[in-house]
């Protein structure tokens, strides 16, 4: 039996995704790998070796930040 | 905290006059502003970023500025470059810096680096200054920038904008901070971020976050207060916000690690899109005599700068109404001044049904520099 979906919310917007789900996949489904962005679990920085084992849960607050060039 | 700049150079009478409200901050003092003096300072970049940093450092005693620029200014900068005026469209970038940096504070020693930073001279440039600012516009300076840093051990200013977003950082493995590998190992897959593509910025946001480069430089010289390393400083212009993340060292960064991976500069492409091709690449067809039509997507006053030969002129506004006099079955290489603006003709043509098109990277800026004919 698979689990029902839960919401998270990503960079302040609700999303739902598949159960389960690390934070490696949801990057992935984003098109990012770890190496290319800094991603936050409920306020900590998910050291880069721990994105593949950090499950996101219902009412998790993630916050992917991008990197960016201009200047 | 280390001290970036252990020695000191002497104030004259003018000086003392001049630096007369830092000298009574217990922070600066006689000897915060001869550290000042004594200091070297290298500014990647002299557009929205390197304007305010050499602007405040300038003012504020910093003894030597060298800035690394190859751009001359265009009308479309002086929305937020407010190093350049009016009159200095046209102008290098690095002579346009050196008389307003000048004229503000005489005792400052300017120092020009007409060139693109690359492998072979990043290391040789950096290794000149105690402190390095990056303000550059894309991604490959910027892993030079930081990979020249790490492997010199001098302090990296960070600072980038998009849009209404700004980000800041100080990096220096040197000093206990992470690198901007620890955060970003490898650059963005192509196309993701719209470094190559002109995005937009809202004028102010340079100078609120050149600012804070600008003051981190001046604390980690003076050995003041907190620096920002391992924190990024986020900023919101439209919320008004700042945010503030601990980012730590990446115990297994490639290039700051205990095991580096990276132990000499690289080359990261310039090419960021699957769609791009190089001003190498073009000539190269254009020497074969290839088939394909070159379209020039800017506005006409730009036209009448400089333009590579034989291009269609079809600028970006006018297309949703012309394009149909674009041929479908032949390539169609879409060109403006830097790849912004191709980048969107292109998309738009795309969802017309065409399909043999590329976007020239770099624009006509790189073709200057690397091919003209």
């Amino acid at each position: 039996m698979t689990e029902a979906p839960a919401t998270i919310m990503l960079n302040g917007k609700s999303r739902k995704i598949k159960q389960p789900c690390s934070a490696t996949e949801l990057l992935s489904e984003l098109g990012w790998k770890p190496t290319q962005v800094v991603i936050e679990h409920n306020g900590q920085v998910i050291p880069r070796s721990e994105t593949g084992a950090i499950m996101l849960r219902e009412g998790d607050q993630v916050e992917i930040i991008l990197p960016v060039a201009g200047g | 905290m280390q001290l970036v700049v252990p020695n000191r150079a002497p104030l004259s009478s003018e000086e003392l006059q001049r630096y007369s409200r830092h000298l009574i901050l217990p922070e600066v003092g006689r000897e915060g502003q001869e550290r000042l003096k004594a200091a070297k300072v290298l500014l990647v970049g002299a557009g929205g970023l390197g304007s305010p940093v050499a602007i405040y450092l300038a003012a504020a005693g910093v003894g030597t500025i060298g800035m690394v620029d190859f751009d001359v200014v265009d009308a479309s900068n002086l929305q937020r470059q407010v190093l350049h005026f009016t009159s200095d469209v046209g102008k290098p970038k690095l002579q346009s810096a050196c008389e307003k940096l000048t004229a503000l504070n005489p005792n400052l020693a300017f120092v020009g680096h007409e060139t693109r930073l690359t492998t072979s001279n990043a290391l040789e440039i950096v290794r000149g200054y105690d402190v390095v600012v990056d303000g550059t516009d894309n991604f490959p300076t910027r892993y030079l920038v930081n990979d020249a840093c790490v492997l010199s051990k001098k302090p990296n200013v960070y600072g980038s904008i998009y849009r209404f977003d700004g980000m800041a950082s100080v990096f220096a493995p040197h000093l206990g901070g992470p690198c901007y590998r620890c955060w970003y190992p490898e650059p963005p897959p192509a196309g993701a971020v719209p470094s190559c593509a002109e995005a937009g910025v809202i004028g102010v946001l340079p100078g609120v976050i050149g600012n804070i480069q600008a003051t981190e430089a001046i604390k980690l010289i003076l050995g003041a207060g907190e620096p920002l390393l391992g924190r990024l400083l986020r900023f919101n212009a439209l919320a008004m916000s700042f945010r503030e993340h601990r980012i730590p060292r990446d115990p297994n960064c490639p290039l700051c690690g205990p095991n580096p991976t990276i132990i000499e500069l690289k080359e990261i492409p310039m090419t960021c899109s699957p769609d791009d091709i190089s001003v190498e690449q073009l000539k190269a067809m254009r020497e074969r005599k290839e088939d394909f039509v070159l379209v020039d997507v800017r506005d006409p006053d730009e036209f009448a700068v400089n333009e590579i030969a034989g291009s269609v002129k079809l600028p970006l506004p006018e297309l949703p109404q012309r394009f149909g006099e674009l041929p479908k079955s032949k390539l169609l290489v879409l060109h403006c001044k830097a790849g912004g603006r191709s980048a969107r003709a292109l998309k738009f043509l795309r969802e017309q049904g065409y399909t043999r098109l590329r976007n020239l990277a770099g624009g006509i800026t790189a073709w200057e520099q690397r091919c003209r004919d």
